[in-house]
């Protein structure tokens, strides 16, 4: 880590302690940050600001001490990827962005929290019949499998605007995918959004539009 | 790069985040022509409550977004920044400055 993180572990703390809930935070160190939340256990969770977090990245946090059992990506700016999903599954602790820490610090058993957006996306594809199987490979990237459509990669977004932009970024930081499902329930694309989506060879699709394409024999 | 917190009250501060900005946006200028960034979201209400602090950058062609992000990679890790990048006619199709009570943080308003 560098001094450019120095920040996070601050930042949170000032955060925690403003929030309705009133926590009482220790800093531990410029990364990790001791929260109490009677009744339930104290926790210990790890601020990071690294542009991406894959397994070798949070395996080099889940070795320091003490071990925390939340690692917070303090940036929207940081990518996380299914490696480090996985590992942090294994290893019994949650990985997440600020506002999954200040859902997760609800739970006694904080490893056990899911993000409410990939509870609702697996939720829905586990009900849909024609769905045979799907397997996250990222942030809201899944390949989603059919009879009829064989496998397609799908990746999820919830935005009100989703724009030329949050596609060229996702196209960079998730690799290709052949739909773009857009989760807001009033959300659009741009006009320049669509263009974009045409030239790396995704089409955007409402979440209902997506279940309907599920169901193409 | 400036701190951004008091040393003590580790409260941020919306004036040195708003310089911290401007000096970004200024090097960023002299790179790539006709950017405006702005302000936007519970940070400009309540920055010690904000969950990150919104930033918006307006941009002329579609392709300079991945141009922009990476000049601004080290950037979007000293702060808790989420950006939103959108060229002129999305913003325009979107009005998103007026809708979102955007404040202008370059180039200042006296520039022009």
């Amino acid at each position: 880590m560098t001094n450019k993180s120095d920040w996070a572990a601050s930042w949170l703390a000032t955060k925690l302690r403003n929030d309705e809930k009133k926590y009482v935070v220790k800093e531990l160190s410029s990364t990790h940050l001791l929260i109490e939340r009677p009744p339930m256990r104290d926790v210990v969770i790890c601020a990071t600001t690294l542009p991406k977090l894959g397994a070798e990245e949070l395996q080099a946090l889940l070795e320091k001490r003490p071990k925390a059992v939340f690692y917070v990506a303090a940036t929207k700016e940081t990518v996380l990827l299914e490696s480090a999903f996985s590992l942090a599954k294994d290893q019994e602790v949650a990985i997440g962005r600020v506002g999954d820490l200040m859902n997760a610090l609800n739970l006694e058993k904080i490893h056990e929290y899911v993000n409410r957006t990939v509870h609702y996306i697996e939720q829905g594809m586990l009900q849909h019949k024609r769905i045979t199987s799907f397997e996250r490979v990222g942030e809201l990237i899944y390949i989603v499998r059919t009879k009829s459509l064989g496998e397609q990669l799908v990746a999820f977004f919830n935005e009100y605007e989703l724009t030329a932009d949050i596609l060229r970024k996702a196209r960079a930081d998730k690799g290709y995918f052949d739909l773009a499902v857009n989760l807001h329930i009033a959300g659009s694309p741009t006009e320049q959004a669509l263009e974009v989506a045409e030239n790396i060879g995704a089409e955007i699709l409402k979440w209902s539009e997506f279940f309907t394409r599920m169901h193409t024999k | 790069m400036e701190r951004i917190f008091h040393p003590h009250a580790h409260e941020m501060n919306i004036e040195v985040v708003e310089m911290q900005i401007l000096n970004t946006a200024k090097w960023l200028s002299q790179s790539i022509a006709g950017l405006s960034w702005y302000l936007f979201g519970s940070s400009l209400r309540n920055i010690s409550k904000a969950n990150d602090i919104d930033i918006l950058i307006t941009h002329n062609q579609v392709q300079e977004s991945s141009m922009i992000r990476d000049h601004l990679k080290s950037f979007v890790l000293t702060l808790p920044v989420h950006l939103v990048l959108l060229t002129e006619q999305e913003e325009i199709e979107l009005k998103f400055v007026q809708t979102q009570g955007c404040k202008r943080i370059f180039p200042p308003y006296d520039s022009h």
